[in-house]
């Protein structure tokens, strides 16, 4: 299946990749910038260099990526941008909350942007289908997911009255997904409490928050920030007995009690189509915003148990992995 | 002469060389013309054939691909459909909400492209609805019942419909399915179709084609560069978007249809309909690719064409070149023939038709080469006929004249010795010697005249029955004073038979055998006898001369024949004698015989047809001829002088004629006149002409001599052509003559 895949991809994209190919001799740059430290995004920077190979663009072999990590600080963002742009580069993908301000600088390359957030609603594109004119990307639906995982918060725990939603209020469109959280709550009769976690000393902060709230959950929204800072954030909800759920496997991983979400492993090996649409000539405005068309339920078992919970049959009907 | 052909004097092998290549070249390019047609139309029909099959298989070929995409696309969705009928398979009464739920969840997560799915009971109200995204409901009691989606589900068991795309953007499309009791609850599931792209990317359309998949407005459901179908790329003006959407539900196209894809590339397009869905497979192949067999086929067919054609220019030049060459060896050696090289011989290997025609024209030439030499030597052998005769003619004017000069001067002898007055006994004498020259004289013109007129082809025999007898008389009293002269002893046999024959031609013939006998026999006998064989009379003169060589008995018969051994007298004859004997004998159709030996003597026999006596015998008179051939024809001398008169008058009467004088043509008229001598000088100067034409009208039948003085040339005119003219004085011997001639020729014109 998966080879299948990769042919089919590399397929129906031969036109672009063959014409950044057959260049020989010319080496093409372009940038990654995101304001998480490097760490945060090994796993799917990975797909995202296999998504290039399949696009037979071959990091080191006539394309160059260079990396700009602003390691929690957004204020270098802007300045990372720039470097970049006189680096050389064709076009620039930009991850998570850095997407506005790198917006903002109005720079002269296209721009594939990878954001969590709705990029309508974040004003990063006019349309899912004509997205403005030097700017495209792929969104994980984070807000729409929200509310589902309310839904399984609650049908997991009995009783569920009151969820912390743990985020990162620079996380562009955060302001959305609290609303969307608010919204979701009062349908499903659950109280929603923000808790901004602006950085590392504010997860530790939140802990005083969480003790006082003493919610039967806890909602981390998913992004950069949370993925950097997931160690901490379960050490403090586990401190205060209080269930995790998050967006990606890999805050199960790290002990959540469960997580629902895109795959992001494809939607990064995605983003690799854009680059070679863009390199190969195409307009950014003309290549739609895509949006993930596969989500997995990954439940942890051990979590389960450590706070006596049992689930049900309804919900491993569900579950794409169950970790032990 | 005739204008030279200047052709024939260019350089045979110019000429060759130049009909060589003209003909080649028309050969060759015969050949190579046939070959051409053959090729092209044979290249043609092929290639056109070649083409409509290519055609017609490249079109199957891509209408198969979109059939087998369609294929795929239904049996995605029949593959969706069959998993959710299970959710509804049990009646919705047997299983309870949990089970329910639970395997609607199951499903939800099997089906990647679901996202939501209701379960409605069988009123058709909406018991349970999961979603991937949006919230889960349990028991909505949202009234599917009364929509048409949910009517068409549960009477045709399942209700595609319409594709709208959420968010602007990603093609979803509602499917519902409904139980077939009802007992059995219904199924609504929204399908994203953007899942769909893994099948339409592996739909492998030819090497570089693609397919589409439309919906019946035209509008792109899935695509290889999913991009488009993500920003509703608008396709439906497609010309390939058109026909699909023209063509009827159930049947594909028949050909390919010619359009552009979005980036405006050419393609050619098949298409198949998914009419259970109301969508259709579109196929883009670039025209380039399609095509290519085809080029390839047309490449492959000039290439042929081309090589079929050197192949053709290769053969038809070494055909041509090995026809042309036989002809070539044969214009040569013709040519060389027709230069006069008849011995040349013309040598074409093989057995063919160009080898027989070469053998044809050397037997030609063989013939001609024979024909020619035979023709040399005819040539040769006439020339030296030619010359011999000459030669005999230049002996006998050489002897003839000395012949003819013998009596002359014995005559002017005798008349010189007339004139001094000699005495009676003497005259007398004189005058017998005088007759004997006359007659030698007479002979000799005699047989002088025969043969010119033998050679005139004037002698027209007459013949007719008589009897021999009188013949044989005459020729006894003929030569009877010849023979006693010599001392001969004459045998003239006789008999009582009739012969057909011309009498005169017959005396004449049998008074040379006589006169060649008596001259040739010194002593001895000379004998004519007559003897009857098988209805021929053989009349035989036999001497007992010297004989003839039998080396010469062939050649006796020819003109001026003289035996070298005269006799002893010395007489000699013109040797026209037996010339004319053979000459006769042929028109009367006789046979001669020669019997004769050196030494032996000579018999010459002739034998003429014996025929029954008829009642009147012909008279004998015309058997006088040589004695005075003038006997019985009245003649008349016309002059106004006396003494010229007198001495033709004399003459005449000589020879027997009755002659008359007459000054003037007057003093004629009503005489009876067979021959006139008449003196031009005599009649008024300028009126000849107007005389004799004026005696002519009156009698055409009068044979007339003309006599003048004038020492200028002769030219008689017109009316007096035929009229011998003799120049004065006249020696009575040309006289004779011209008398003879007038008088043997047809009387008058």
């Amino acid at each position: 299946m998966r080879n299948r895949r990769e042919l089919l991809i590399m397929t129906a994209c031969a036109a672009a990749s063959r014409g950044i190919a057959a260049t020989p001799g010319r080496v093409r740059r372009i940038g990654w910038l995101t304001a998480q430290p490097a760490a945060s995004l090994v796993p799917y920077l990975d797909a995202l260099r296999e998504g290039l190979v399949e696009q037979k663009l071959v990091p080191g072999e006539g394309i160059e990526i260079l990396y700009r990590y602003g390691d929690d600080r957004m204020d270098r963002v802007p300045a990372l941008a720039r470097e970049l742009v006189e680096s050389g580069i064709e076009l620039l993908m930009v991850q998570g909350a850095a997407i506005p301000d790198v917006l903002k600088l109005g720079l002269p390359v296209p721009i594939i942007f990878v954001t969590s957030a709705d990029p309508i609603s974040a004003g990063f594109a006019k349309s899912l289908s004509q997205p403005s004119r030097d700017c495209t990307g792929v969104t994980f639906m984070a807000f729409e997911l929200l509310g589902k995982r309310l839904e399984l918060l609650k049908e997991i725990i009995p009783g569920l009255g009151r969820v912390a939603v743990l985020g990162n209020p620079h996380h562009a469109g955060s302001d959305i997904e609290r609303a969307s959280s608010e919204e979701a709550g009062h349908r499903l009769g659950i109280a929603i409490d923000f808790i901004a976690t602006p950085n590392s000393g504010a997860v530790l902060a939140a802990r005083a928050d969480l003790a006082g709230l003493r919610p039967d959950a806890i909602s981390l929204l998913p992004d950069g920030f949370a993925i950097a800072h997931r160690k901490a954030i379960m050490a403090v909800a586990n401190e205060e007995r209080i269930p995790v759920i998050s967006g990606w496997p890999v805050f199960a991983q790290a002990g959540a009690l469960c997580t629902y979400g895109p795959r992001l492993s494809l939607i990064y090996r995605r983003i690799a189509f854009f680059v070679a649409r863009i390199l190969a000539g195409a307009r950014p405005g003309d290549l739609p915003v895509e949006r993930p068309t596969q989500f997995e339920l990954i439940l942890n078992q051990a979590a389960a148990r450590s706070f006596n919970l049992t689930f049900s049959r309804a919900i491993l009907a569900r579950a794409d992995e169950v970790i032990e | 002469m005739k204008p030279v052909d200047r052709r024939s004097f260019v350089h045979p092998g110019h000429f060759i060389r130049r009909l060589g290549h003209r003909l080649s070249i028309k050969v060759a390019a015969a050949i190579v013309g046939v070959a051409a047609l053959v090729l092209v139309c044979a290249g043609g029909m092929s290639l056109w054939l070649v083409l409509g099959a290519q055609m017609r298989t490249v079109t199957a070929l891509h209408q198969l691909q979109a059939a087998t995409a369609a294929e795929r696309i239904l049996r995605f969705v029949d593959e969706l459909e069959s998993h959710l009928r299970w959710l509804i398979a049990p009646s919705w009464s047997s299983t309870n909400e949990d089970d329910r739920r639970i395997d609607a969840l199951r499903t939800l997560r099997a089906l990647a492209p679901v996202s939501t799915l209701r379960l409605l009971d069988p009123q058709g109200q909406e018991q349970l609805r999961v979603s991937r995204l949006g919230p889960d409901v349990a028991a909505s009691g949202a009234d599917f019942g009364r929509t048409d989606a949910y009517r068409a589900a549960r009477r045709q068991g399942r209700h595609v419909g319409p594709v709208y795309f959420q968010d602007g953007s990603e093609p979803y499309v509602t499917i519902h399915l409904g139980g077939a009791s009802a007992r059995q609850g219904s199924v609504v599931a929204d399908v994203n179709l953007k899942l769909i792209w893994d099948i339409v990317a592996a739909s492998h359309i030819g090497e570089a084609g693609r397919m589409l998949l439309v919906d019946d407005a035209g509008r792109l459901i899935s695509h290889p560069d999913i991009s488009l179908v993500l920003r509703r790329a608008d396709v439906s003006a497609l010309p390939q978007v058109q026909a699909a959407l023209a063509s009827s539900p159930s049947g594909d196209g028949t050909s390919l249809v010619a359009g552009r894809d979005l980036e405006g590339q050419k393609i050619l397009s098949a298409h198949a309909r998914l009419p259970s869905l109301g969508w259709s497979v579109v196929t883009e192949l670039p025209r380039a690719e399609v095509l290519a067999p085809v080029y390839a086929s047309i490449r492959l067919s000039i290439v042929a064409l081309l090589g079929g054609l050197t192949a053709a220019i290769v053969c038809g030049v070494l055909i041509a070149r090995h026809m042309i060459r036989p002809i070539e060896t044969l214009t040569a050696g013709a040519a060389r023939i027709g230069a006069g090289a008849l011995d040349h011989r013309i040598t074409i290997a093989g057995s063919d038709e160009f080898a027989e025609l070469g053998e044809r024209f050397n037997e030609m030439a063989g013939s001609l080469q024979a024909e020619r030499a035979t023709l040399e030597n005819k040539v040769a052998q006439r020339t030296q006929e030619l010359a011999r005769a000459n030669q005999a003619k230049s002996r006998f004017l050489a002897s003839a004249s000395h012949d003819l000069r013998q009596p002359l001067h014995a005559l002017s002898l005798f008349v010189d010795e007339l004139h001094a007055n000699p005495t009676r006994e003497r005259r007398a004498r004189l005058n017998d010697k005088l007759a004997e020259a006359v007659d030698s004289l007479n002979g000799m013109f005699d047989a002088i005249l025969d043969t010119s007129k033998i050679e005139a082809d004037a002698i027209k025999p007459a013949l007719s029955r008589f009897p021999v007898a009188p013949l044989c008389d005459a020729l006894r009293v003929l030569f009877a004073p010849a023979a006693s002269a010599k001392g001969l002893e004459l045998e003239i046999g006789s008999s009582g038979l009739w012969i057909e024959s011309d009498a005169l031609l017959l005396q004449r013939i049998l008074q040379n055998l006589m006169a060649n006998a008596i001259r040739y026999t010194d002593k001895g006998r000379v004998a004519l006898s007559c003897s009857d064989h098988d209805g021929q009379l053989t009349i035989a003169v036999t001497d007992n001369g010297p004989g003839i060589p039998t080396e010469m008995q062939s050649d006796i018969f020819g003109e001026f024949f003289r035996a070298p051994t005269p006799g002893q007298s010395g007489e000699r004859g013109l040797g026209l004698g037996l010339f004319i004997v053979a000459s006769f004998a042929r028109l009367l159709n006789h046979t001669i015989g020669l019997d004769s030996a050196p030494g032996r003597g000579s018999t010459f026999a002739i034998r003429v047809p014996i025929v029954s006596p008829v009642a009147e015998p012909l008279p004998a008179g015309g058997l006088q001829r040589h004695a005075s051939f003038g006997q019985g024809r009245h003649a008349a001398v016309l002059g106004d002088d006396p003494a010229a008169r007198d001495a033709a008058t004399g003459l005449l009467r000589s020879w027997g004629f009755d002659v008359r004088e007459a000054a003037s043509p007057a003093e004629l008229e009503s005489a009876p006149v067979d021959l006139l001598i008449a003196d031009a000088d005599g009649i008024a100067a300028g009126g000849v002409i107007a005389t004799i034409t004026a005696i002519r009208v009156l009698r055409p039948a009068l044979r007339i001599v003309l006599l003048t003085g004038q020492t200028g040339a002769i030219q008689p005119r017109e009316a007096c052509a035929d009229i011998d003219m003799l120049r004065k004085p006249v020696l009575p011997i040309a006289l004779r003559a011209a008398v003879t001639k007038a008088m043997a020729g047809p009387a008058g014109p």
